[in-house]
């Protein structure tokens, strides 16, 4: 297969407006500025939600657009401003893709993404897939899809996450797990979790490490305000970087600059905790208080990214004690501005620091204290490991690189497509949406696809429609039945295999007719799926093995 | 006094922390019994003991039960709203006993049983969950707790070393003591030590897990055979850790495998005999808060050869041989010694019990009440 990656689709609906991604959306539209720079003959649509999609206009160019595809707002309230947006949109479309958007607007205005649901990808003409948030949920069976893991916290600290959202992070790993062509890790250590917990071959999955031009660039005029401002003399605090999430330690960390003061460590030395206000802020400053550290832990709350640099350049050292890191990038970030690092020696933090920066064990504040003491008084090590770290920050400034290593993932992934037979769109619990798609790969007999649904009595709607395409075109007359009954299809399909639609109406959500709190838009149950080959073999898609 | 007192953690399989609050209320119930008491089955939401909400173990004049939460949801919903002094009924004292701590409480006294902090020198020592959990409550404890019960002056220090801004008038010790009563109780013979002669053999007790050592005792028991010692078994009396295969593998390399009994679990009763039988009581752990089975090892005159590290020189005194728990040679000559002196054996299985008999929980329980006293007649911290 020597044809070109022509169309690459980017799913950026998980992305939110402002700081809320963290450091994972500087990331993602870093590397597509890139990568739409290297490769002009591609193009680039980036699937957005309503709420940033104002925001993500400055990726427009040549050969990037936007395409909205989620308003996670309610219809009625917002049905207007939607339209608004549609209309804006919709002159610029071919009369296909026309059609498909006023579809969606009306169809995915539902606060729900649907897994995979019709043939958004294929009516683009899209040749790759590429999932920057891991979530592959616009995967359609037979493109290659190519997905980001960042880390899997949720597996080694599920208590700092709510069971929901563990069972919500788990979905999406195991989901990007079976989906993807490829998958790509940000660091050796998050690989070798994702292959460990997600049972993969190591070939299913490759490291990419952050590259990045230097975000933070150190401010080039003396413009120390902030340090007044806080009330910080220059080379005489210590910073750390983090937001106040419970894997970022910061309880320890208070407990060992108490204690590196009681040791002796000098008394004017303060200690700088970044990281935007809240409950957690209010908790930490009050226990600062009651361990009378309030005059010398300062939480300076949320700062311009010039006035961060400016009080990074102007530190004493950087302390990272965090628990669990994917990557680590404001280890990298603080080496680039030449200030010397004591940084957690688990995770990803010993990879990506290596020997420029002094590694302690998080969990134990004795360490964490000696690293502490070394950052401010050992000169020589901290001459050493400014030097070290610079060296190591250029190993990762090379964004280009990064760009490269994606684009030659995305080829890998084009050109190992899965043709097998796969089913999408319906849920493990057996219940689908408006639609399913199935696709069935080349074979050497004939073959027919085999399903069965079924409308449990309860159901609101009293009758149903099944109606069965093939590349667009409609196959046969639609199957009706009603509530009670069960529907059987039997399709044959050509050797060369091929990529079915169906599609079932009319659709419901349970938790608006008084069935439970399930939010899903759900037409029947699918009871079975599976490909029968001439010679009496087959391939059962549903009820699927649970494998993970 | 009007007495809140956590209980979350007495129920059925309870460890070192759940017997000494078990103690404790036993004792405080019959010792001072015009308080008013109100026993929490729930503390928080770090330690959750299903069956614990459907108990009402100890009983008295004046005993009723704080709210029985279920689902670790709910109490933690329950232990974090601001207003739980009023839903609790105001008490003056409130006594943390699971590592849990509040920390909004602005006019009960918090009392918190320390116990002690493993997990900061060696975290592999427990279980991340354990670890995080453990942690966090103490250091509330060192933002909130009005008053802190130590179960040894080696843990008071270790707290204080941590957490130096912590008063350190307000940090108490408070012994545990044995969890047997009756020291004269003669036990029953476990099955696995039926043909094993009475003092033939050496003991030690604990679950198996790095930080009772064993490894390192059964390298020294090893070194102790080949440098001629008398060829007594090695009784291991424990459940099994979480490092047993390994710990297995280890005793084939050894060559020892064939001189070890590992007996799993042991009731009370199976227990005081091996305490009353044994040759003498090996405990070289690496880290202890108190070190329970030092204590009760001596009580049934059971000859003992431990660490000089953490709590145990507290609990040991001058009645037992006191060793390094890294230094394996160390261990196997002092068990050498020990064997080949008879006369030196009975004598520290005579000095062991009276050393015991220095912890007793009426003890502990007086001087737990003369705390209440105090933290009530001064102010929150």
């Amino acid at each position: 297969m020597n044809k070109k990656i022509g169309v690459i689709a980017v799913d950026l609906t998980p992305v939110l407006p402002g700081g809320e991604n963290g450091g994972a959306k500087i990331f993602v539209l870093e590397l597509l500025s890139r990568l739409a720079e290297m490769k002009v003959d591609t193009q680039f649509i980036l699937l957005t939600q309503a709420a940033s999609h104002e925001e993500l206009a400055i990726m427009d160019s040549v050969n990037m657009r936007r395409l909205m595809v989620v308003d996670p707002v309610e219809k009625n309230r917002f049905q207007p401003h939607l339209q608004g947006i549609a209309s804006k949109i919709l002159p610029y479309l071919p009369s296909r893709l026309r059609r498909l958007v006023s579809r969606l607007g009306y169809q995915l205005n539902k606060k729900l993404k649907h897994s995979g649901t019709g043939s958004l990808l294929r009516d683009m003409q899209v040749d790759l897939l590429f999932c920057p948030f891991t979530a592959p949920s616009y995967f359609e069976s037979g493109i290659a899809t190519v997905c980001t893991i960042y880390d899997l916290q949720y597996k080694t600290y599920p208590e700092f996450f709510t069971v929901a959202d563990v069972a919500n992070r788990d979905r999406t790993f195991i989901e990007a797990c079976r989906r993807a062509t490829v998958l790509t890790a940000i660091s050796d250590y998050s690989r070798d979790s994702a292959i460990a917990h997600g049972n993969l071959e190591p070939s299913q999955i490759r490291t990419i490490y952050l590259r990045m031009a230097q975000r933070i660039a150190p401010s080039t005029e003396n413009d120390n305000d902030v340090l007044n401002r806080l009330n910080l003399a220059p080379q005489r605090y210590l910073i750390y970087p983090a937001n106040f999430w419970k894997h970022k330690n910061h309880e320890m960390l208070l407990t060992a600059f108490a204690m590196a003061r009681h040791d002796g460590l000098a008394e004017d030395i303060k200690l700088v905790c970044t990281g935007a206000p809240g409950v957690r802020q209010e908790w930490l400053m009050s226990a600062a208080h009651s361990m009378s550290l309030s005059d010398h832990v300062i939480f300076p709350g949320y700062l311009p990214n010039a006035e961060l640099a400016t009080l990074m350049a102007n530190c004493t050292g950087v302390v990272f004690p965090s628990l669990y890191e994917g990557f680590g990038l404001p280890v990298i970030e603080a080496m680039a501005a030449g200030v010397p690092v004591a940084c957690s020696n688990i995770t990803s933090l010993p990879e990506v620091a290596v020997d420029a920066a002094i590694l302690f064990d998080p969990r134990v504040p004795t360490q964490i204290v000696q690293a502490m003491v070394a950052l401010v008084e050992d000169k020589a090590l901290r001459t050493q490991l400014i030097q070290t770290g610079l060296q190591r920050a250029a190993e990762f400034s090379d964004g280009e690189r990064m760009a490269r290593e994606y684009w030659e993932l995305f080829q890998h992934a084009f050109a190992n497509v899965k043709h097998e037979n796969m089913l999408t769109g319906a849920y493990a619990d057996g219940w689908i949406g408006r639609c399913i798609t199935i696709q069935v790969a080349p074979s050497l007999t004939k073959q027919t696809l085999d399903l069965q649904f079924t409308a449990p009595e309860w159901l609101p709607q009293k009758c149903f429609t099944v109606q069965t395409s093939q590349g667009g075109k409609n196959q046969g007359s639609p199957v009706v039945f009603e509530r009670g009954n069960n529907a059987t299809l039997s399709l044959p399909v050509e050797a060369s295999g091929g990529c079915f639609e169906i599609k079932i109406g009319p659709a419901f959500i349970p938790a608006h007719s008084g069935h439970g709190d399930d939010h899903r838009e759900l037409s029947v149950i699918l009871q079975n799926c599976a490909v029968v080959y001439a010679d009496g073999n087959y391939d059962e898609l549903f009820p699927e093995e649970v494998t993970l | 006094m009007n007495i809140g007192f956590d209980i979350s953690q007495t129920g059925a399989g309870k460890a070192g922390c759940g017997y000494y609050a078990h103690a404790m209320i036993k004792s405080l119930l019959e010792s001072a019994p015009k308080n008013r008491y109100r026993l929490f089955p729930s503390f928080g939401d770090f330690y959750c003991d299903p069956l614990m909400p459907i108990l009402n173990p100890y009983s008295g004049a004046d005993v009723h039960y704080g709210p029985r939460h279920i689902a670790r949801e709910t109490a933690g919903k329950f232990w974090t709203a601001s207003e739980l002094e009023t839903s609790l009924g105001n008490p003056d004292i409130i006594h943390a006993n699971n590592f849990w701590c509040p920390t909004q409480l602005t006019s009960s006294r918090l009392i918190y049983t320390f116990y002690d902090m493993n997990f900061l020198v060696e975290p592999s020592w427990t279980t991340e969950t354990n670890r995080v959990g453990c942690f966090d409550g103490v250091f509330r404890s060192a933002m909130a707790a009005d008053w802190v019960v130590a179960i040894s002056e080696a843990s008071r220090a270790h707290y204080l070393r941590i957490f130096p801004h912590f008063p350190q008038e307000r940090v108490r010790v408070i012994y545990p003591s044995s969890r047997f009563l009756d020291a004269s109780a003669q036990g029953e013979r476990p099955k696995a030590l039926d043909k094993i002669a009475k003092q033939g053999f050496w003991l030690n007790v604990g679950t198996i897990e790095p930080r009772k050592n064993q490894r390192r005792l059964v390298e020294a028991y090893a070194s102790y055979l080949k440098q001629g010692g008398k060829p007594m078994p090695l009784v291991l009396a424990g459940g099994k850790g979480w490092l047993m295969e390994d710990f297995k593998k280890h005793l084939i390399e050894l060559g020892i495998d064939a001189h070890i009994i590992m007996t799993g679990y042991v009731t009370d009763d199976e227990l005081i005999w091996l305490y009353r039988n044994c040759y003498a009581n090996l405990y070289p752990s690496l880290f202890e808060g108190f070190g329970l089975p030092v204590l009760e090892g001596m009580q049934f005159g059971a000859p003992t050869i431990t660490s000089n590290s953490t709590s145990i020189p507290e609990v040991a005194g001058d009645a037992a041989i006191l060793i390094d728990p890294e230094d394996v040679e160390g261990l196997s000559q002092a068990m050498l010694r020990l064997a080949s002196n008879r006369e030196e054996r009975d004598q520290l299985s005579k000095s062991g019990v009276k050393q015991a008999e220095s912890f007793n929980w009426q003890n502990s329980t007086t001087a737990l009440i003369q705390l209440y006293e105090e933290a009530l007649a001064s102010p929150k911290r």
